[in-house]
């Protein structure tokens, strides 16, 4: 409605504007001389502003219509996850998360030394979000407290080009390999 | 033309078989060895056998420093070894301890690997050499700075029986390794004016059946290294290098490989 306004507008001025900035047509030099006459000649200009402006508006207007609008999501949730299997440092868990997004989680991590990186993917009704995640243990021992940060880079479904960074905390038992988890992410898809 | 090209590639071939052959012999001042536990499959867990020997008549400087490096893939951390932290004061390291005993309090659950080392003794006055022999624990210590701390206990056995504790770390490695596993021999300064030590073997077994582990009162073996399930393309590729307490004596260094057809797939 907007495009098709503001095509109409500009086909009114294409007709008359000349006569607005002057230019030599016979009908254009009628106008202004009855705009200049009414005094009106400023107003026009602003209205001339005012459509440009307009237009302007329905192009970045159209521009979401082109491309779906981003949603937000505030995640805040925990999750529990089990060891399902090893394959030197790698360890693969699985589990369920409850909260903003609740669902299952299947993971990855590569543990190190230093630290433990990884890619989580919650799965929910709606679709999936997938995170790369570093993570850094705090002491030694059997239950290993850790927390890191955790950046959105994919999903599926309603989650599909799902983007967003949050962080995470939690604790891991180094002889069942259970981890519990917070995570709170601001993800836009 | 062609007769000429080819001479040249023969000499070409000899030489080359030279330098190999001179490499191959050449002795060298450090000696890594590596392996798996017998029957070790890939996906399983295992221990792993690290042994160092050093050539003191190539270099004469007692040893400062050990550095292995383990490959990337290795499950050293996703084991359940060193499943307790053993913290103790700062001024039990690198002396000789008269008071201690089994774990100088520290917990079984933190025991990682046991093994064993042998240094020569050089008396100052005589210039005598002893061989002294020694049992080793090595235990899983607190997490600082990034680095896992790790306790050497070396128990001397004969002839002397000195007991010192010396302190380790377990921390990050470049590629191809996955981390490396570094401790510092000090010079023990009661002995200063004395002796002077220098290590010449050292064998650890991490994650050894012999290591027993309690939970709930009850005993267990704790799992030992985490093999991944693929070998890597290479074979598993482990390094050492070796700092001596001269300073102008150069680091040396020593690699080992243990080969993908050593494992049971």
């Amino acid at each position: 409605m907007k495009t098709w306004l503001c095509t109409s507008i500009r086909a009114v001025y294409m007709v008359g504007g000349g006569a607005i900035f002057g230019e030599q047509s016979k009908g254009g030099n009628v106008v202004t001389k009855n705009l200049a006459r009414t005094g009106a000649r400023a107003t026009v200009l602003a209205l001339v502003a005012l459509t440009i402006g307009l237009c302007a508006t329905a192009s970045v207007g159209a521009a979401p219509s082109a491309r779906a609008a981003r949603h937000s999501l505030h995640v805040n949730d925990t999750g529990h996850l089990h060891l399902t299997r090893k394959s030197g440092a790698t360890l693969y868990e699985s589990g369920s998360a409850s909260g903003s997004l609740p669902g299952s989680i299947s993971a990855v991590f590569h543990t190190s030394v230093t630290k433990v990186t990884g890619t989580v993917t919650f799965h929910s009704r709606r679709g999936s979000i997938t995170m790369t995640a570093v993570g850094y243990p705090h002491s030694a021992g059997t239950v290993v407290p850790f927390s890191g940060n955790i950046a959105v880079r994919s999903g599926t479904g309603a989650f599909r080009n799902a983007l967003g960074s949050g962080t995470f905390s939690g604790s891991v038992n180094r002889r069942s390999w259970a981890i519990s988890v917070h995570a709170v992410a601001n993800v836009t898809y | 033309m062609a007769r000429g090209g080819a001479l040249l590639a023969l000499a070409l071939v000899l030489a080359a078989c030279a330098l190999g052959s001179a490499g191959a012999h050449a002795a060298a001042p450090v000696r890594l060895t590596a392996s798996f536990a017998r029957g070790a499959r890939l996906g399983g867990s295992t221990a792993l056998n690290l042994g160092v020997h050093v050539n003191t008549r190539l270099e004469a400087s007692p040893v400062a420093g050990v550095r292995i490096l383990y490959p990337d893939g290795l499950g050293l951390v996703s084991s359940s070894l060193g499943l307790d932290a053993c913290t103790l004061p700062a001024s039990q390291y690198a002396e000789i301890l008269v008071s201690t005993s089994g774990l100088g309090g520290c917990s079984p659950n933190a025991v990682m690997a046991y093994g064993t080392a042998r240094a020569i003794v050089r008396l100052v006055q005589s210039g005598q050499i002893i061989p002294e022999y020694a049992a080793l624990t090595v235990l899983s210590g607190p997490l600082t700075s990034g680095q896992l701390q790790l306790v050497l206990y070396i128990d001397g056995q004969h002839p002397f029986g000195a007991r010192i504790l010396v302190a380790g770390q377990a921390t990050g490695a470049p590629a191809p390794f996955g981390g490396a596993l570094q401790v510092a021999f000090p010079q023990i300064a009661s002995l200063q004016d004395l002796a002077t030590i220098s290590l010449t073997d050292l064998n650890i077994s991490i994650g050894t059946r012999r290591i027993t582990y309690y939970a709930h009162g009850r005993p267990y073996h704790p799992d030992g290294v985490a093999l991944p399930d693929r070998c890597p393309r290479r074979g598993f590729r482990f390094a050492v290098t070796l700092t001596f307490a001269v300073t102008s004596a150069r680091a040396a260094t020593a690699h080992a490989t243990v080969p993908c057809s050593a494992l049971h797939a």
